[in-house]
């Protein structure tokens, strides 16, 4: 050590080469005393967003960043892929834990006055890296496609429209279009994936080494006053990040495990009624925008958010207040409490006021000629999905998709997503006759008196459609191949295509 | 770790033509100066050369990035989009607007998307038929007539509308949208788009 560094590259032993980053960063490292569990939660973040990242780089194998099959994916992640629905759990509530973990590690910052001279870099980094994750937010909840996603994403490039001048630009350009859509998917995808994580491993980069040259503030001291460092770095301080590290990931994991992560309806561009919510982290920009009308929107959507982000921006150069201790700056103090509870009242609000879940639609389960999301070809290209023709079997799976038989029964063990207390197709038609069945789905009550079964007229079913489905159910009963009373071509344009849009709810 | 820093520590050096020692950063020197003099230019030139260049093939790629951005942001038009018809003058009722909507394809990107629009038609107090989006002029949530109040209202932020499309209270900025209509007969029709 006392050495001076005068020695040419290349004739270093190779094991000293790589012993002495671990002994400067960790071994002989010496972090000040008196410092707890709130100086590690910086590191808790950054374990977290590994998982993020490797849970990211694992659903990024089976997700298709399009709009005819974004949604599929997402439920093949679910529904077939082994521990799929476990990993997708990670990495949603893994999202929030993020923003959990990082608006405390800005508060802790704040009210130890971390920020201060000789930290104002470190600081400006760390205020540029929480707009990077909530950028990931953001970009992140358009992927699954579903209603939820749509809606809130429409919202969020609505907002950016909504500022003067570049607004609208900045919006067409972020969103790839005039309205969200396919080209808005890709964007978000590859933005989520490509952009974001490049940008983030840079600052974070430049973050840790920084807060590696600087080192962790000694608590409560003035600016200019000499800086003890007196406690090992390892092991104590390195358990306490351990123990934040871990902690976050178990209840990140305990959260996937018991909730798995939510998914609604696909995606509908003129959903009537549905009423969209963000994730929570941002129901106060949500409710914010409540508060501000007519022409002061403005206020809501543009001013009050960006002056938070400058206010933060620029905090350690127009705080000058040499003092640490708490007690010695209530200015900053109370200006901070402030803000954090005004965006807690404002979450808590939002959260009282739930918008709608709308539940996913049954799974297709016939072959893609059949399947309602498939995306019709425009002019230029021939009718594709017209050239198999569908079986007969095919074509009354495409009738019980159409009539939302399965958001109660089953077929081969799918279905019900409801919950309801119907029998499976396969059970309906047991000691029945056709009559009764044509009877039973004319009038549901007159056989149970108590069943939520719509009747035919209420699905506004023709009588045909009732035939073939009995006819169906018969012949799944019995176990003779399906023969319809018609051909079937006739009937392909009652084709289904209402499913993808909740017109009727 | 001290005893094995000890050892290696007197290292020996390499004796450069005039007997120092020559680090990296020397040889990156001595190379740029040799440079100089074979082009008989001046260091200083040679700086603000590499230096333009390198200012050049930057802003070069961040503006191919930028039209390329933009460019690819831009969806096809397909020529004049065609009037569909909606509803027929009589059909609509007084007090209340009629909900309708029209399915297209269009293309977004590379993608043929089918699009479902829903409109209100309604009359204003003149009797004349007026078409609105069901677009919020606020920040763009689906709005939906409600029977009871006898408004419009907007689920996001609590935008409410009267039946006429005026803001009658919550954050919307101005009216409804009208979308524009033509009567062909007694039908009223609007553009595909």
């Amino acid at each position: 050590m006392s050495e001076p560094k005068t020695r040419t590259h290349g004739q270093r032993p190779f094991r000293e080469a790589l012993a002495e980053p671990l002994r400067d960063w960790v071994v002989e490292k010496k972090v000040p005393a008196g410092i707890g569990f709130g100086r590690a939660l910086g590191t808790g973040l950054l374990l977290l967003l590994v998982v993020q990242a490797v849970t990211g780089m694992l659903l990024a194998l089976c997700y298709s960043p399009s709009p005819d099959h974004a949604y599929d994916s997402i439920r093949f992640i679910d529904e077939d892929v082994a521990g799929g629905r476990f990993l997708r759990g990670l990495h949603h509530h893994g999202a929030s834990a993020v923003i959990v973990l990082i608006v405390a590690h800005v508060a802790r910052v704040f009210f130890t006055a971390s920020y201060k001279h000789p930290r104002q870099a470190l600081w400006v980094s760390g205020v540029f890296l929480l707009l990077l994750i909530l950028g990931f937010g953001f970009t992140g909840y358009l992927l699954p496609w579903d209603q939820k996603a749509f809606w809130a994403t429409s919202v969020g490039f609505n907002i950016a429209e909504s500022a003067p001048l570049l607004g609208k630009p900045i919006a067409d350009l972020l969103r790839g279009g005039p309205e969200v859509g396919a080209t808005t998917l890709t964007r978000m995808y590859a933005i989520h994936v490509l952009f974001l994580p490049a940008a983030l491993a840079a600052l974070a980069a430049l973050h840790l080494f920084l807060v590696h040259r600087l080192g962790i503030t000694s608590p409560g001291i003035r600016v200019g006053e000499p800086e003890t460092k007196s406690e090992p770095f390892f092991p104590d301080h390195v358990f306490r990040e351990v123990v934040v590290g871990c902690a976050a990931i178990l209840v990140v994991a305990a959260l996937s495990w018991s909730l798995g992560p939510p998914l609604e309806a696909p995606a509908a561009r003129d959903a009537a009624g549905y009423d969209p919510r963000p994730d929570w982290y941002f129901l106060w920009l949500f409710q914010l925008l409540k508060v501000f009308e007519g022409r002061w929107m403005f206020v809501g959507t543009v001013l009050l958010p960006s002056a938070l982000v400058l206010g933060l921006l620029l905090l350690p150069f127009y705080d000058r207040n040499p003092e640490r201790r708490p007690g010695a700056r209530p200015i900053a103090l109370g200006a901070g409490c402030a803000v954090l509870i005004g965006l807690s009242i404002l979450t808590k609000v939002g959260l009282d006021n739930p918008g709608s879940k709308t539940r996913p639609p049954p799974r297709v389960l016939s072959p893609p000629q059949a399947s309602p999301r498939l995306s019709e070809p425009g002019e230029q290209s021939p009718q594709a999905s017209s050239s198999a023709p569908l079986s007969a079997a095919q074509y009354v799976e495409t009738l019980i998709q159409k009539y939302e038989c399965l958001a109660c029964h089953t077929l081969r063990g799918e279905g019900n997503d409801t919950g309801a207390d119907a029998p499976p197709f396969e059970e309906v038609a047991k000691d029945r006759t056709a009559e009764w069945l044509v009877a039973l789905l004319h009038d549901p009550k007159s056989q149970y008196p108590d069943t939520e079964m719509p009747s035919s007229a209420d699905l506004e079913m023709t009588d045909q459609d009732l035939e073939d489905i009995v006819a169906f159910l018969i012949a799944l009963q019995s176990g003779r191949p399906l023969e319809l009373s018609h051909p079937i071509d006739e009937a392909e344009e009652g084709e289904p295509s209402r499913s993808n849009s909740s017109e009727d709810r | 770790m001290e005893g094995a820093a000890a050892a290696v520590a007197p290292t020996v050096r390499r004796p450069s033509r005039r007997g120092a020692t020559i680090l990296g950063r020397d040889r990156c020197f001595l190379a740029f100066h040799r440079l100089a003099t074979m082009t008989c230019m001046q260091r200083r030139t040679i700086l603000k050369f590499l230096t333009g260049m390198g200012v050049l093939v930057a802003s070069g790629l961040a503006a191919l990035g930028a039209v390329f951005a933009i460019s690819s942001s831009r969806w096809r038009k397909t020529g004049e989009p065609p009037w569909v018809p909606l509803c027929s003058v009589e059909e609509i009722p007084d007090a209340e607007p009629l909900a309708r909507s029209f399915r297209f394809q269009r293309m977004e990107g590379w993608y043929w998307q089918e699009v479902e629009r829903l409109l209100y038609v309604t009359r204003l107090s003149t009797g004349e038929p007026v078409v609105f989006s069901r677009t919020c002029t606020h920040l763009g949530c689906p709005i939906t007539w409600k029977e009871i109040s006898g408004t419009y209202r907007c689920p996001c932020h609590n935008g409410v509308f009267s039946r006429e499309g005026e803001v009658l209270g919550g954050p919307p900025p101005r009216g409804l949208t009208r979308v524009p209509h033509r009567l062909s007969g007694t039908v009223v029709e609007v553009q595909q788009a």
